[in-house]
């Protein structure tokens, strides 16, 4: 193998190496959210109704391998002495959780659930409660504790009145379902995706119209905007090592084209047919291309295993093993990156006139040169695509990508003119002579390592500012309790009360139970929705609010804000994607036995992790009275002020108090491990930067070994060719820093604009740390290739 | 082995008797493992890299088989070279003279892959003289042309060495190459006979 095929195979190898092991990474990571997903419902898979899941479909489940677990739940009365409260009660079987974790206090931390005899109640009702015992029906039960985490909270968030958990045999035995009882019951099913489709499948024939699965997305939106930016960030970082390496593979190919045709010329005028040509470098290509590939994902199996044992407190070694499905994309990344790159020198191969190349060695280069820059766009519009998943992503890198080449160009061409005009001597007038000696080799040099260098410092601000930015939009004061249930007639009152003792409390919004029954007077027909997601949310229950004020995290899409005699909707942005809603429908709302129907007068977008009182769907004030209703408020309670608010609670007994700190903490550890598995594969696209930076170096090392030895024969000192180098290299590195600054800035704001919803302000001082790492990276390899130039004879250079 | 002022010296020799080597360790662009070399006056013993460079740059000129003349500079670039790293006063002129010595004041601009092989080994003559070295080293400088190309640049090496009273030292196949310098020396395996 030559020098440039074994660089070849380096690239791809390091290229293949990165790709994999951010797979096979990432696979684990995804793995781990979607368990943190899967948390939020307790389950991989669940199926909920409202009559008893009968034991054939959980066996069923069992016999196919699945995990199951089940729940009852429905809001009922307790009686704790004289006193009564309601709650909604929770009977869980001995193996629930399926995903996540149930926490409470007794006499210690427990993580099983409630056995027969046991209940735990919600932590609000400890200072009623006050080791009484409770009736629950015709059961009458100690408490043992009270709970601290509950994984699936989230799924009746709103509705909620304090929890009582007890074991599900109890429940069912308590004699508090009758016919007339609101239980929800779902089967909590585990197991991997195929098992889980097979059975989905297979039951769905026999689901009633009210029965529902309900999937991890389904999951609180806080969580899920977390998770998603928390999968978006690895998208980002997967494609960026991609993109790093891809690069250093295309510099690779470069060299071996220059290289090749050459020798193809040979071969041609001994005699060889165009196709046998051709013939022999596509099955070296190949061969080099298949052993590369799988020598990489091997490595990067390896080194993914090695990355997570040695950081396992950083990424956390719980982390589900990693399965083989990520050396498939490596494998056509692979295949792409080589093909594609290749074609066009591969063309410019077979097509060669050993005449002319024999004679003029460059003319034939540069037509394949502008062939390879053509595939190369194509080729990585395709990556982009296929690796992406996320179309507005892959646009604009691919927009960067074009910018890079574009801007290069123009600039490099200015700058030849400039220095031709200025006429530099001497070691630095050589130095800067490089860009007109070799400009294709420049050009592919400064694009390449700004791209890398662009990445490297959007990752860098999107770790470290996306963090902080989140962090800071959730201020010390966020909500961090809701209160729910409170009656018309309490509001004032408990508002007084909650003043008197310094608390505030944001907006009270009137708040109902309903579902959607008609969109333009059309009763609501499943079958009109496609997705799945659709005819989910046109199925399900509504908490509507009731306010002619957003909250101050809702951003009006279109329409208008109201005005005090308005009636209508305002719908959520993705439900009304989901729903194919659109300004100007009128909705029909069914509350109990009453319709309630109004015009969509705008639609938001809802900032879910703010913590704030939000609703898909909020109504204007005025039809409040048209449906039966309680207001919902959201406030910040200082730790050591927990039992103020539970002592004022005590005399609105209908009115219960959510903590969201256990939420709230949560999501912070999504997006907390989300970012960890961003940093881990930051180094990989650091690495690639590095190898990167090695392969521009050697594309011009033969031309400039040729020169440092024409000038040392010539008589030059060492340090006018050290001038002359660092000069170059100067020049190559503030210009990669200058490109790379001003791609981060444009790239980065709109990756957090449009994929993170976040506003991102990369400070000034980027453009300055971004040319000095440019230049002095660039100085230093500049100075330790030349150093090694000046220590070999002139005589051993002109040889090679 | 001893070269007098002004002599013009070919050393002949099979391929790989080492006649590269010895040119190379003649012009300070190697060291020897043994045994002392005497440049005008100097003991390239004792002499460091920056002083056999400073040497070179000032009283030194090479002609190459492969011409190696800079890719992607003009010719008057490259003849311009040694001029600017020896901080000659005039460079551009002195260069464009040189190339119009030898007949190339019509391609100034031209870069190497637009001249042919006989146009680049005038523009390496041109560079060559063009700092008026005492000595030049010449390896095979007609060997990758043809015979009446070959006999141009012989001519123009041989002018313009008597014009600048220039000491030669060259290695070659071509025995009317050979002819034409006063001595002869037969190099075997490393060793003169």
């Amino acid at each position: 193998m030559s020098r440039y095929w074994r660089l070849y195979f380096a690239a791809l190898l390091v290229a293949v190496t990165a790709l994999s092991t951010v797979g096979f990474l990432t696979n684990r990571v995804a793995q781990s959210l979607t368990l943190e997903k899967s948390s939020a419902l307790a389950a991989d898979l669940v199926l909920e109704r409202t009559e008893a899941i009968p034991n054939e479909w959980r066996e069923r489940a069992e016999q196919q391998g699945l995990r199951t677990a089940l729940i009852t739940e429905f809001p009922s009365v307790i009686f704790i002495g004289d006193d009564t409260q309601l709650v909604q009660v929770k009977g869980v079987s001995d193996n629930y959780p399926l995903r996540g974790e149930l926490q409470w206090r007794g006499d210690d931390l427990y993580t099983q659930p409630p056995i027969a005899g046991q209940v735990i109640l919600a932590p609000e009702l400890e200072s009623l409660v006050q080791q009484q015992d409770i009736s629950l029906g015709e059961l009458t039960l100690k408490p043992s504790g009270y709970i601290v985490d509950e994984p699936d909270v989230g799924m009746n968030f709103f509705r909620l009145a304090p929890k009582v958990i007890a074991h599900h045999e109890d429940v069912l035995n308590s004699g508090l379902i009758g016919p007339a009882s609101r239980v929800k019951y779902r089967l909590l099913l585990a197991g991997n995706p195929q098992q889980l489709n097979t059975y989905r499948k297979t039951l769905t024939p026999a689901l009633e119209k009210n029965d529902s699965w309900l999937e991890p997305t389904d999951g609180r939106p806080e969580l899920q905007t977390a998770i998603q930016r928390g999968e978006k960030f690895i998208n980002l970082s997967a494609l960026s090592a991609s993109i790093v390496g891809g690069v250093a593979i295309i510099l690779a190919l470069q060299l071996i084209l220059s290289e090749s045709l050459y020798a193809a010329a040979i071969f041609r005028a001994l005699g060889m047919s165009s196709q046998q040509v051709l013939w022999r470098y596509l099955r070296k290509l190949f061969g080099i291309t298949l052993f590369a590939t799988l020598s990489g994902i091997l490595i990067g199996y390896g080194l993914q295993w090695s990355a997570v044992q040695l950081a396992s407190d950083w990424i956390g070694n719980s982390l589900p093993a990693a399965e083989w499905t990520p050396a498939i994309p490596s494998i056509i990344h692979a295949l792409i990156l080589s093909i594609g790159l290749s074609l066009p020198g591969l063309w410019a191969i077979r097509s060669v006139s050993p005449n002319r190349l024999l004679r003029n060695e460059s003319r034939s280069t540069n037509r394949s040169q502008w062939l390879l820059g053509g595939s190369v766009f194509i080729t990585y519009a395709l990556l982009m695509a296929y690796q992406a998943e996320d179309i507005s992503l892959a646009g604009i890198l691919l927009g960067a990508l074009i910018a890079i080449t574009l801007g290069l160009m123009v600039i490099l061409h200015l700058f030849q003119a400039l220095i031709q005009r200025i006429k530099l001597h001497g070691a630095v007038g050589f130095g800067l002579g490089a860009i007109k000696r070799r400009p294709g080799i420049v050009m592919v040099q400064i694009s390449g390592l700004s791209i890398a260098l662009c990445m490297l410092l959007i990752l860098n601000y999107l770790r470290t500012d996306l963090y902080q930015l989140w962090s800071t939009s959730l201020p010390t004061n966020t909500p961090n309790h809701f209160l729910l249930n409170v009656l018309p007639t309490e509001k004032d009152r408990l508002i007084e009360q909650l003043q008197k003792n310094n608390i505030a409390a944001n907006n009270f919004f009137a708040t109902t139970r309903a579902r959607l029954s008609a969109i333009n007077g059309e009763a609501i027909n499943l079958d009109q929705f496609d997705t799945d997601r659709g005819k989910r949310l046109a199925s399900r229950e509504y908490s509507l609010g009731f306010h002619n004020q957003f909250q101050n995290d809702n951003r009006i899409i279109a329409g208008n804000a109201w005005s005090n005699d308005q009636k209508g909707f305002s719908v959520e942005q993705g439900l009304s994607q989901s729903l194919k809603l659109k300004l100007g429908d009128e909705l029909t709302f069914r509350a109990g036995a009453i319709n309630v129907s109004a015009p969509i007068l705008s639609i938001r977008s809802v900032k879910w992790d703010s913590f704030n009182v939000n609703f898909f769907v909020q109504g204007t004030e005025n039809l409040t009275n048209e449906v039966p209703h309680a207001f919902i408020s959201s406030v910040y309670i200082a730790p050591d002020k927990t039992g103020t608010l539970q002592k004022l609670l005590r005399g609105y007994p209908s009115v219960s108090s959510i903590n969201l700190t256990p939420l709230i903490d949560k999501v912070k550890g999504v997006l907390d491990r989300g970012l960890r598995a961003v940093q881990g594969v930051f180094s990989f696209t650091l690495i690639a930067a590095i190898v990167l930076l090695l392969v521009s170096i050697e594309t011009a090392r033969r031309q400039r070994a040729k020169e440092v030895a024409t000038l040392r024969t010539l008589g030059a000192s060492k340090r006018f060719i050290l001038n002359a180098t660092l000069t170059e290299f100067a020049f190559i590195g503030s210009a990669v820093g200058l490109l790379a600054a001003s791609l981060a800035h444009i790239a980065a704001s709109l990756i957090a604009q449009r994929l993170f919803g976040l506003t991102l302000g990369i400070p000034f001082s980027t453009w300055v740390i971004s040319v000095a790492i440019g230049t002095s990276l660039l100085l230093v390899i500049g100075w330790l290739s030349e150093r090694r130039l000046l220590q070999q004879p002139p005589t051993q250079q002109f040889r090679r | 082995m001893q070269v007098k002022h002004g002599e013009a010296v070919a050393i002949v020799g099979e391929s790989g008797s080492g006649k590269t080597t010895l040119l190379s360790l003649l012009a300070g662009l190697d060291q020897p493992s043994a045994g002392s070399i005497g440049l005008l006056g100097n003991s390239l013993d004792g002499l460091d890299e920056e002083d056999l460079a400073a040497l070179r740059r000032k009283d030194i000129g090479f002609v190459f088989q492969q011409f190696h003349l800079v890719p992607g500079m003009s010719a008057l670039e490259n003849v311009r070279l040694p001029l600017e790293i020896a901080k000659a006063t005039n460079p551009d002129q002195t260069a464009k003279a040189a190339l119009a010595s030898v007949g190339l004041a019509s391609k100034l601009d031209n870069k190497p892959n637009q001249l042919s092989g006989g146009e680049q080994q005038r523009v390496a003559i041109a560079r060559a003289f063009a700092t008026q070295p005492k000595v030049l080293f010449a390896d095979e400088p007609t060997g990758n042309l043809d015979n009446k190309t070959g006999a141009l640049i012989e001519d123009l090496l041989f002018d313009l060495r008597q014009k600048h009273d220039t000491t030669l030292l060259l290695i070659t196949h071509d025995a009317t190459l050979a002819e034409r310098c006063d001595r002869t020396l037969t190099l075997v395996n490393g060793r003169f006979v």
